[in-house]
């Protein structure tokens, strides 16, 4: 066998090899499917259709094709359910919200720990690297480091 | 390399396959790296038939004339140009190309959306992969496009002479990228079935994967119209051949789920429709497929013809049975939201667009189909010609004009009668008045004047669409009027995309109906003899002859003037291709908008005389620019917008499914071309020797049962033309002339089935369907209605108003800007 003849064998066990690979190695990742909590999302897509909605029903108002009566009544129906709906959005996002300031104090008071700034125990002021003594109250600041 | 290419195809059938059960199994255990595995098995696809397509391009490039294939569709004769595009030129490597194209769609879905639609995702990409799988096993076992001949010819066959044309390279990519294209949305469908996720969630998805193919496909099935019409050489653009309609069926269904779906994302009516429309869609495409490549009905595509469609009958049937099976199960999860307002509404008007769409979809399908039904029922083979489809589609074609330009001057829910007269009044007048004018110019037919009017009524209607909604907006915020036309058109870009394709639609029809004013005319002229047609005088200069290796040409010089004015050379050709036995017309072309002066050679003879056909197509030329204004209204329409963006930002975020949907504002209709129609006007005898021709089909056996009024085989139709002239000039009767045919050759050689027996059916049919949906509307109309009698709302909670309004102004001000 001479390597033309060799080549396309080659190839091709290069390929399935290739594919066997690819096609087996998101398994090794193993994790579940998110699951279905959605009600935050659901009231987002929900608020995005009725400000279209209303968006429309505005561009048919100016074009003229409804009528004041029936544009206050429906004007009037789907800016309470909207509201209701972004109600019920700022409220969820509250809550989340708070839950997220935590966290991100939390991770702040977290990383201050661990990079303090360096600063004169004396006094408080920044100091800079390599300093002595404090440039403000003159304490030494060799064992503080 | 043809190795490899072939490795690659049964790789890829491995692929598809385990994509298919691994995403399947992955959603049904809800383990994340199944799914994954899954996505990878459709990427994957999606790499090995692009080898194996770059395989076959390497085999036509480097004249492997040892592939049957490449023997069979290339010679070395042929540009580079057409090796490449030979790649679809004929019927295994068009299929590869389709499959290619379908995993094409496949992987960009699974890399584009890998964050979204989680829980529909899995089921559409292990419904793709198994379709997928499906092509791998017809490109590997029947039509198999690395398939080796014993010995190697010195020269391929070559292309099929009249697939040599320019547009060729795009208009079967077109087509492709929109037929394929369908099975994405059909893909949702049988994910939001598996999953039982109805909302209209699997909607959003649909409606952008089904408005890409829709622009393709419609674009694809003009590019095949003008094809015809400067490569086949009788003058038209759309023949109703069986494959032009298996391509418009599932473009005309498309069109009404565009429609439909608006209002189960709005209205949460129609769920079950929808999601058949969806279905269907997929299942039509698989149809055209099925009968273009099966040959079991003969048609100018015939090149395409094998012994798949076995394969393709089966699997429609089984994914028809399967699809609906699954519908029919979850149809409790169906039940319809919400209820109807008012009849005058544009949930009304979007019903009638689905029931129109429908009606037409049905004509052409009983059209297409007849000859089969009625040879199976009676035993006797009858021909559904382009007079069936003119005189069929025409009205359903006219009612669709009118809802083009009525149903927009509706609004949801509610439209008071008193908007309706002020929206109406305008256009109306303008319609009846073009009518008048028409009429007082002279034209009679009652199809045309009422197509121009309507055309006039359309244009009005939407004209005023966007001038009303510009001056509103020009006095609420002080710009200019053509920033603020600019402005309304991206704010409400859905709306204003649709409202252009209805445009688009308004300048096919005017197209359409140009058709009627088309003369022609035969003439022979000696060299430099002139001769007069119409306005303009046409002089036969020259006749030169040249060959090549591929054909041999004759050429016409011909010097057009209209009055004293020389307008240009025309240069005609016949050209014949040894390799094939066939010969084509290169038709040669004076174009302005006003009309196209259109020239054939028909032939030569010894004394260098030759004889030209020729016509005049007034209008032609808007069927082309209604093309490109319906693709750039589609552009327009699914141009991503701030809305789009935010949703698909929590989407990512939430990694989550389930929703409430958008409503799009395409409000596109259809085309339908409704070409040939309407009787010619014109010359005198030619003009009687064709309005009989048109009953007739030729029978040369050469073309796919051409009209014998413009087929141009010198065995059959141009003597058979001439008995028809000389048995007028006998003085006898249409009537017996054509029964005189029907004795010689039977009743397949009437161009319509005859009124009568069992094929009345045929005529009859389309109108009793037409009927039976204005039913079906009613009773749905009425019972939405009574839902409706129940108190729509409940009382608004009392809250602080001006805050609330103010928030509520807030709100809307951001709608539009990210």
């Amino acid at each position: 066998m001479n390597a033309t003849e060799l080549l396309p064998i080659i190839c091709s066990i290069a390929l399935l090899l290739g594919l066997l690979l690819y096609l087996a190695h998101p398994l090794l990742v193993s994790g579940r499917m998110g699951a279905a909590s959605g009600s935050t999302r659901q009231l987002f897509e929900r608020k995005e259709q009725l400000l279209g909605e209303i968006v429309e029903l505005e561009l048919d108002r100016e074009l003229g094709k409804v009528s004041a009566e029936d544009f206050q009544r429906l004007f009037a129906e789907l800016e309470a359910e909207t509201l209701a709906v972004i109600g019920e959005l700022d409220r969820l996002n509250g809550a989340s919200n708070s839950q997220l300031e935590r966290r991100i104090e939390e991770e702040v008071a977290a990383l201050r720990q661990r990079t303090a700034v360096p600063r004169c125990h004396g006094c408080g002021v920044l100091r800079r690297e390599g300093d002595l003594f404090c440039p403000q109250c003159g304490a030494s600041l060799v064992e503080s480091g | 390399m043809v190795d490899i290419g072939y490795f690659a195809l049964s790789l890829a059938l491995l692929a598809s396959g385990y994509g298919a059960l691994a995403s399947a199994l992955g959603a049904r255990r809800g383990h994340l790296g199944l799914v994954r595995s899954g996505e990878n098995g459709v990427l994957a696809t999606c790499g090995l038939l692009t080898l194996a397509i770059l395989a076959l391009w390497h085999a036509l490039l480097s004249h492997d004339f040892q592939v049957e294939y490449v023997a069979e569709n290339s010679n070395r004769a042929m540009s580079l140009f057409y090796l490449i595009t030979a790649l679809w030129g004929g019927q295994n490597g068009s299929l590869l190309f389709w499959g290619w194209i379908l995993s094409i769609y496949s992987a960009g879905l699974a890399a584009l959306y890998r964050q979204r639609y989680r829980e529909l995702m899995p089921y559409a990409i292990a419904t793709l992969s198994l379709t997928s799988f499906f092509f791998c096993i017809v490109h590997l076992f029947a039509a198999d496009p690395f398939q080796r001949l014993p010995f190697t010819p010195e020269d391929g066959r070559g292309l099929n002479p009249i697939l040599q044309h320019p547009v060729m390279a795009i208009h079967p990519p077109m087509l492709y990228l929109g037929m394929v294209g369908m099975v994405v949305p059909f893909a949702f469908a049988i994910a939001a079935l598996l999953t039982g996720k109805l909302d209209a969630t699997w909607l959003r998805a649909a409606r952008r994967w089904m408005l890409i193919p829709w622009t393709f496909l419609g674009f694809g099935l003009l590019l095949g119209g003008k094809w015809a019409y400067v490569e086949l050489g009788w003058g038209g653009y759309w023949a109703w051949d069986p494959v032009e309609n298996s391509s418009l069926m599932p473009w005309l269904i498309a069109t009404a789920f565009l429609h439909s779906i608006m209002i189960q994302e709005r209205k949460g009516m129609l769920k079950v429709w929808n999601v058949a429309l969806a279905i269907l869609t997929y299942a039509l495409c698989l149809f055209g497929t099925f009968m273009t490549r099966s040959g079991i009905i003969s048609s100018v595509h015939a090149f395409a013809q094998s012994n798949i469609g076995p394969f393709f009958g089966t699997f429609l049937v089984l994914t028809l049975v399967f699809s609906f099976g699954l519908l029919w199960l979850r149809l409790p999860l169906l039940k319809a939201e919400n209820r109807l307002e008012s009849f005058a509404s544009r949930e009304t008007a979007f019903l009638l667009n689905n029931w129109v769409l429908l009606g037409m979809l049905f004509a052409v399908f009983w059209g297409t189909v007849f000859p089969l039904v009625s040879e199976a029922l009676t035993d006797e083979q009858i021909t559904v010609g382009p007079p069936f489809f003119n005189q069929v589609t025409i009205p359903i074609g006219l009612v669709l004009l009118l809802l083009t330009g009525a149903g927009p001057l509706f609004a949801w829910r509610r439209t008071s009668s008193e908007s309706l007269r002020k929206n109406f009044i305008r256009p109306v007048t303008a319609g009846a008045l073009s009518c008048g004018v028409f009429f007082l110019t002279g034209i009679r037919d009652p199809y045309v004047l009422l197509s121009f009017g309507l055309c006039v009524f359309v244009l009005v209607a939407l004209g005023s669409e966007f001038h009303v909604g510009a001056r509103a907006r020009m006095h609420s915020t002080n710009e200019p009027y053509s920033v603020a036309l600019y402005r309304l058109c991206t704010k409400n870009r859905r709306r204003y995309g649709g409202y252009l394709t209805h445009l688009g639609l308004v300048l096919l029809f005017a197209g359409f109906t140009g058709k009627a004013f088309t003369q022609e005319a035969e003439i022979v002229l000696d060299q430099g003899a002139s001769s007069q047609v119409g306005e303009y005088r046409l002089t036969f200069a020259s006749l030169a002859f040249a060959e090549n290796a591929n054909h041999s040409t004759t050429a016409a010089a011909l010097a057009l003037h209209r009055g004293d004015q020389f307008l240009g050379t025309l240069l005609p050709e016949r050209r014949y291709y040894p390799a094939f036995d066939q010969g084509t017309t290169e038709v040669s072309i004076y174009s302005t908008w006003r009309e196209d002066f259109y020239v054939i050679l028909v032939g030569s003879a010894e004394d260098q005389s030759a004889k030209f056909q020729i016509y005049i197509n007034p209008l032609i030329n808007f069927v082309w620019l209604g093309a490109v204004v319906l693709v750039i209204g589609a552009l327009w329409a699914m141009w991503p917008t701030p809305r789009d963006r935010r949703l698909a930002r929590i989407d990512r975020e939430t990694a989550m499914d389930s929703a409430i949907a958008r409503k799009p504002r395409m409000y596109v209709p259809v085309i339908a071309a409704l070409a040939l129609g309407f009787s010619p006007v014109g010359a005198a005898t030619t003009t009687e020797i064709k309005s009989v021709a048109e009953e007739l089909v030729c029978l040369c056996g050469n073309c796919p049962r051409e009209s014998l009024a413009t087929c141009l085989c010198t065995d059959f139709a141009v003597p058979e033309r001439e008995t028809i002239g000389s048995a007028l000039d006998q003085g006898q009767t249409r009537q017996q002339i054509i029964d005189g045919y029907v004795a010689r050759f039977g009743p397949m050689v009437l161009a319509t089935p005859p009124h009568e027996g069992f094929n009345l059916l045929a005529w009859v049919a389309p109108f009793l369907a037409l009927l039976f949906g204005v039913a079906l509307i009613r009773t749905l109309l009425v019972r939405w209605k009574d839902q409706g009698q129940a108190p729509l709302q409940s009382k608004p909670q009392p809250t602080n108003r001006s805050q609330d309004a103010d928030r509520l102004r807030r709100e809307l001000d951001h709608y539009d800007d990210g």
